[in-house]
């Protein structure tokens, strides 16, 4: 009897032996991942400025090593609707990812988001769409990375100055001594059109500018190029400048004025795309502002790395590139 | 050896039936333990879910309000400039379209002045205007919407509004300029949807703004008169996903979500005890539950454990009785799997055991027949002298034909005793030896006495043990008929009786007595030297071992009368070889 007691009693060390054995295993082998995982989610890849800042990403992420681990990433696309986005980061958030890199369809509604990421405790870097400081307090894990607006809005004010001081009477078709120019605002509540135009209202107080049209165009090409044609024939005869919160809705406006065989006025975008910087230094269109995009990517990788690391606390929860002016140089 | 004697019987059902209580105490302590948490974190989930979907819709009332004021801004403000009357007519259009959520609408420049206010807001002076926190905050955050206070404006219908606010840019005579655009929402989107809370039985819900001042409350009245005070708020504010607060001897889950884009908190406040009252019932038939299964447990145990040590004790009684000396016990072969076979193994080795204990007593039983053999065949020497001295004394008296007589005689005598080493003989031989027997002792006795043979011929065909009738006539002669002077008559009765063969052999001596018959009947005593050296006891124990106890040899004697001693034999045939 008791040496069967004694089996039973090492038949239980055994077991329990195992069970532990088995628990320690499962828990190295979760540890033992060859791969950083990180969750890409763009608001909409048909963006012609958000292909080719997720395509920057992409290429730097690919050859980024932390600790000896390669990164594995995935893009989710929202094709600019809420809901899918919705869906998309309710996948994301199931998946664990180490860190989440996330472009919002709707800044308005961070605080979702953020509520989730704050339940499973996934690190989140916003980026190009900046979402209001108070959602951004929601979860303690948040990073934004994007550019600064405002000054690339003062950019254009300030190339506007310069050229009206330079030769204002050749700016000055009308020869009515103002300023006749047409704002192309970005997305509407856009914090960076927002901000763009505000930096560039303020940069150009001192100019006599007189508004002739105001159009939103949500960063579109041939929105911008719809909104415009519709624009009285007056108001476009006399429209001197065109500021425009970025370079596709002002290739939108230069693609008007070929249309209709017309004098190009002064365009101003910002971003710095391919086709608008080759515009520009073939001379056709005026310039742009280079909001450092690399900078950005660089920025985001760099807090990937702090945050796998562990050291994110010290960096800064916002974080803009400095833009810097583009002309054709003489 | 006493505290062995605890039976394993009361042992065995005690040391389980605790064994159970204890796994159910522990299970129901486990299960109260997993239960209470696992219904606070149902409660927890619950008002989590609630929350959710309060807040949710809180957020969808903002952003029904935010798609309003941007559109407001964007389509009326930015693209109209304002010293045209087109501004204007937009503007009325707008607040005549949304009067039932818009209270009034004013643009403010950016030095405080009012540019343009719907009929119902109030004129405010710039300087006081510069100073309002809804004016600094549009202005310091230009991209974003500002939800302020609540204010009081319609004191009958008692309705409230937010005071909202934002940066704007609007054209004046071409001019794009910076101002303020400030909104009068009314509350009653947001109430509405907050006030589904209430009905549920001690819980409600609170809306903070960003300052901490309370945007809606279950019992607002209460809290404007002094009567009721909000303590939750500080716990509230300080918990990060859910909090449990002790106040004023009260339990309350608070749970907390912070309301998008406006900086609002939504604070729900449940009280725990409630619902533990309702799960209390559960408790109960848990633990009913549980009991119940204790008990059958304890039941079945008893049972099964019964069922297991019946077998056993009953083996152990028939064991007891064997132990006894009652061979014939057997166990009833019944009982599960090993006990079986116990049963049946004890059965097995009592078969044995009596098989062998047959055998040796079969073999005692040889023992003692070898011996009785041996006995038989012994002729005591002295009656061969004897009868041998006679014939000689009878030639030397020349008397040849009686000793020729007597030789004949002594001849048919031992024929019979040897009689081919058989013990069991017929009848009719026998009659002939204890005849010869008689003769012989007749002539040496010189015919001292006379005797008579009176046998039933139907029953000398059958068998009966070798020398059987000799002993009980050399008795008779040497008991009954020595000493005696008148003639003495012996006589052989053969006769059948109850199917029985009966040997009477009746003699008119004197007698004995009781103590005499029993010395004969029970001691090895040869009747007299010159006998054939086989005493009654021996012939009467023959007889019992080879027929039973029932038959055998009865003497019946009286003194001066004569001794009747009778042999009871069963009717045996010859081919009928029994040993």
């Amino acid at each position: 009897m008791k040496r069967r007691i004694g089996k039973y009693n090492l038949i239980l060390t055994a077991l329990v032996v195992l069970l532990l054995a088995l628990l320690i295993l499962f828990n190295m082998q979760e540890k033992e991942d060859a791969y950083i995982h990180v969750g890409i989610a763009a608001y909409d890849l048909d963006d012609t400025f958000m292909e080719h800042y997720i395509d920057d990403l992409e290429s730097t992420i690919q050859g980024m090593k932390i600790e000896g681990k390669k990164i594995s990433y995935e893009i989710y696309d929202a094709q600019g609707s809420t809901k899918r986005q919705e869906r998309q980061l309710q996948y994301m958030f199931a998946q664990r990812y180490d860190v989440m890199l996330v472009n919002l369809v709707e800044p308005a509604s961070a605080a979702n988001v953020l509520n989730d990421a704050k339940e499973t405790n996934v690190p989140v870097i916003l980026f190009n769409r900046e979402v209001d400081k108070k959602d951004m307090e929601i979860a303690k894990d948040v990073w934004y990375i994007g550019t600064d607006a405002k000054a690339a809005g003062a950019i254009q004010g300030e190339m506007l100055k310069k050229l009206w001081e330079e030769k204002s009477e050749t700016l000055d078709r009308n020869q009515n001594g103002k300023l006749d120019y047409v704002l192309v605002e970005g997305e509407e509540t856009h914090f960076d059109a927002i901000r763009r135009t505000n930096g560039f209202l303020k940069a150009s107080e001192s100019l006599p500018l007189h508004q002739r049209g105001y159009l939103t165009a949500n960063w579109k090409r041939e929105l911008a190029y719809e909104k415009f044609a519709k624009l009285d024939k007056d108001t476009i005869k006399n429209t001197e400048a065109v500021i425009c919160n970025n370079d596709d809705m002002a290739l939108g406006i230069y693609d008007y004025y070929k249309k209709q065989d017309l004098k190009v006025p002064v365009i101003l975008g910002i971003n710095n795309s391919e086709e608008m910087h080759r515009k520009i230094v073939s001379g056709k269109i005026y310039g742009t502002v280079d909001n450092r995009m690399e900078d950005q990517v660089d920025a985001i990788c760099k807090l990937v790395k702090a945050i796998v690391k562990g050291n994110a606390k010290s960096s800064r929860k916002v974080w803009y590139s400095a833009p810097h002016e583009i002309v054709k140089r003489k | 050896m006493n505290k062995k004697k605890i039976s394993i019987r009361l042992v065995f059902p005690i040391v389980m039936s605790a064994s159970v209580a204890i796994c159910i105490v522990s299970c129901m302590l486990l299960f109260s333990y997993y239960f209470s948490s696992y219904f606070q974190k149902d409660q927890i989930e619950k008002m989590g879910r609630q929350k959710n979907a309060l807040a949710q819709s809180v957020e969808m009332e903002i952003e029904d309000m935010n798609t309003l004021i941007n559109s407001i801004y964007y389509q009326d403000i930015k693209t109209y400039d304002m010293a045209g009357t087109s501004f204007e007519k937009q503007m009325q259009k707008r607040l005549e379209q949304e009067a039932d959520v818009l209270y009034g609408v004013g643009v403010y420049d950016a030095a405080g002045k009012m540019m343009w206010r719907s009929k119902k807001m109030e004129q405010i002076s710039a300087a006081k205007v510069k100073k309002a926190d809804w004016f600094r905050k549009a202005q310091d955050n230009i991209e974003t919407i500002h939800y302020g206070k609540k204010y009081l404006v319609d004191a009958k219908d008692a309705k409230y509004v937010y005071e909202i606010s934002r940066y704007i840019e609007y054209v004046e005579n071409g001019n794009m300029k910076a101002g303020v655009l400030c909104l009068y929402f009314y509350t009653d989107p947001v109430d509405v949807v907050l006030s589904h809370y209430e009905n549920q039985k001690s819980a409600y819900c609170y809306l903070l703004d960003a300052g901490q001042n309370i945007l809606y409350h279950l019992f607002e009245k209460e809290i404007v008169s002094g009567l009721y005070k909000e303590h939750t708020q500080q716990a509230a504010l300080a918990c990060n996903n859910y909090k449990i607060n002790n106040a004023n001897g009260k339990k309350n889950l608070i749970e907390r979500q912070q309301i998008g884009y406006t900086g609002w908190n939504l604070v729900l406040v449940n009280s725990m005890s409630g619902s533990n009252i309702e799960n209390q019932n559960l408790y109960y038939v848990a633990w009913i539950i549980l009991l119940l299964v204790g008990v059958i447990l304890i039941f079945l145990d008893i049972l099964i454990f019964r069922n297991f040590t019946d077998p056993i004790y009953r083996l152990l009684r028939t064991m007891q009785e064997f132990g006894k000396g009652n061979y014939n016990a057997k166990a009833k072969e019944e009982g599960i799997g090993e006990l079986k076979n116990l049963s049946a193994h004890f059965n097995i080795m009592a078969d044995k055991l009596q098989e062998q204990m047959e055998e040796i007593r079969r073999n005692e039983r040889e023992k003692q027949k070898m011996e009785k053999k041996l006995l038989q065949s012994q002729i005591n020497p002295h009656f061969l002298y004897n009868t041998l001295d006679s014939i000689i004394w009878m030639i030397r008296s020349e008397e040849y034909e009686g000793a020729g007589e007597m030789v004949s005689l002594l001849a048919k005598f031992f024929r019979t005793s040897l009689s081919q080493g058989k013990d069991m003989i017929p009848l009719g031989k026998e009659l002939e030896h204890a005849t010869s027997y008689l003769a012989i002792q007749n002539i040496r006795f010189k015919d001292k006495f006379e005797f008579q043979v009176n046998a039933d011929p139907k029953l000398l065909k059958y068998l009966c043990p070798k020398l059987s009738i000799q002993p009980l006539l050399e008795n008779a002669i040497y008991h009954g008929m020595e000493g005696m002077y008148d003639d003495g008559e012996i006589e052989i009765n053969i006769y059948e009786k109850d199917e029985n063969i009966k040997i009477d052999v009746v003699d008119n001596g004197l007698g004995m007595t009781e103590e005499k018959i029993d010395y004969i009947m029970h001691n090895k005593v040869v009747s007299s030297k010159r006998g054939s050296g086989i005493g009654v006891r021996n012939v009467n124990e023959r007889i019992q071992l080879i027929y039973g106890t029932e038959y055998g040899i009865t003497i019946e004697s009286e003194l001066d009368e004569g001794t009747t001693a009778t042999i009871t034999i069963p009717k045996l045939e010859e081919n009928d070889e029994s040993e």
